[in-house]
């Protein structure tokens, strides 16, 4: 039996809500929101990570800023939430824990 | 320039090559990006920089994801011609499918143009433009040296001509685009 490919569509369902909320902790740039991630399990990777960001802020639910360090070291871009974002955050949170109770009992409480 | 700063150079060098189809002032700060989050991945070790790359995937694998989620955002002005002919341009070199439609789409948009000139010209010289009825066959066009045969179409050839060149138009940017999303969606 082949599960993959439905579990990797689960993580890109999923993996919108987990970003919006890690932002809702903070500003961070790339590695600082994988690092988040990864916290709680390996549900993003770079390669998905930066498509996503991309989209989230074209579509105005997250601001960037670049900053470049004073020593010449590394540029980065920093994301945070805008208004609309953390609404929306807010909102997602709530549709994840109904779903969740919902598929907890039809799935998980079988005898 | 060590190794690998030059596997870094040589990934973002790739990646911006495909990322053709994202606006350039966009595309400059992905690549940006990326190089940033790669040498950042270096100075925590060789290693990790070598998970990094597997992780993004390829140059042209990860700027298809960036092409998807664009699209996904609306971001993408997919009506215009000039900058999807520009992407599938880059990719006709390994695609024969993008090589075709960009040929077919070339060869539309250019009647296109024809029936267009057509339309604008037989007000201005009305003998020169129009279709004639000839022994060998028609002649239909702008003729600097038109026959002494009757021409045949009169003023009509102004709707004729216009619906023309809107028909060709519309379907060489259907041709473009099918092909197009097809083509820029899969990779992912």
């Amino acid at each position: 039996m082949d599960i993959a490919g439905w579990q990797s569509q689960l993580r890109k369902g999923a993996a919108e809500l987990v970003l919006l909320c890690v932002l809702a902790r903070g500003e961070a740039y790339g590695v600082e929101i994988l690092a988040r991630i990864r916290e709680g399990g390996d549900l993003v990777s770079e390669g998905t990570l930066y498509p996503l960001l991309s989209r989230l802020e074209k579509s105005g639910r997250i601001a960037a800023r670049w900053e470049l360090p004073v020593e010449g070291g590394n540029p980065r871009k920093y994301y945070r939430l805008t208004e609309e974002g953390a609404a929306l955050a807010t909102a997602m949170r709530a549709a994840w824990i109904d779903f969740r109770t919902t598929i907890t009992t039809l799935v998980e409480d079988q005898p | 320039m060590t190794e690998s700063t030059r596997m870094i150079a040589d990934y973002v060098r790739r990646l911006r090559w495909s990322l053709q189809a994202i606006p350039s002032e966009d595309r400059t700060g992905i690549v940006r990006e990326i190089e940033s989050h790669l040498t950042d991945s270096l100075a925590a070790g060789p290693d990790r920089l070598d998970a990094s790359l597997s992780a993004l995937g390829s140059p042209h694998a990860l700027a298809a994801r960036f092409v998807q989620e664009y699209r996904l955002a609306g971001a993408l002005a997919e009506d215009r011609p000039a900058p999807l002919i520009g992407a599938m341009l880059v990719r006709s070199g390994r695609s024969v499918a993008a090589f075709g439609a960009v040929l077919a789409a070339m060869l539309l948009y250019l009647f296109a143009f024809c029936f267009a000139a057509v339309a604008v010209t037989k007000p201005l010289f009305p003998a020169h433009v129009g279709l004639w009825s000839l022994p060998q066959g028609g002649a239909f066009g702008i003729l600097t040296d038109p026959p002494a045969a009757p021409e045949v179409m009169g003023l009509w050839i102004l709707p004729v001509a216009l619906a023309g060149a809107l028909g060709c138009y519309a379907l060489a940017t259907l041709v473009l685009r099918g092909t197009g999303r097809h083509l820029l969606g899969r990779a992912a």
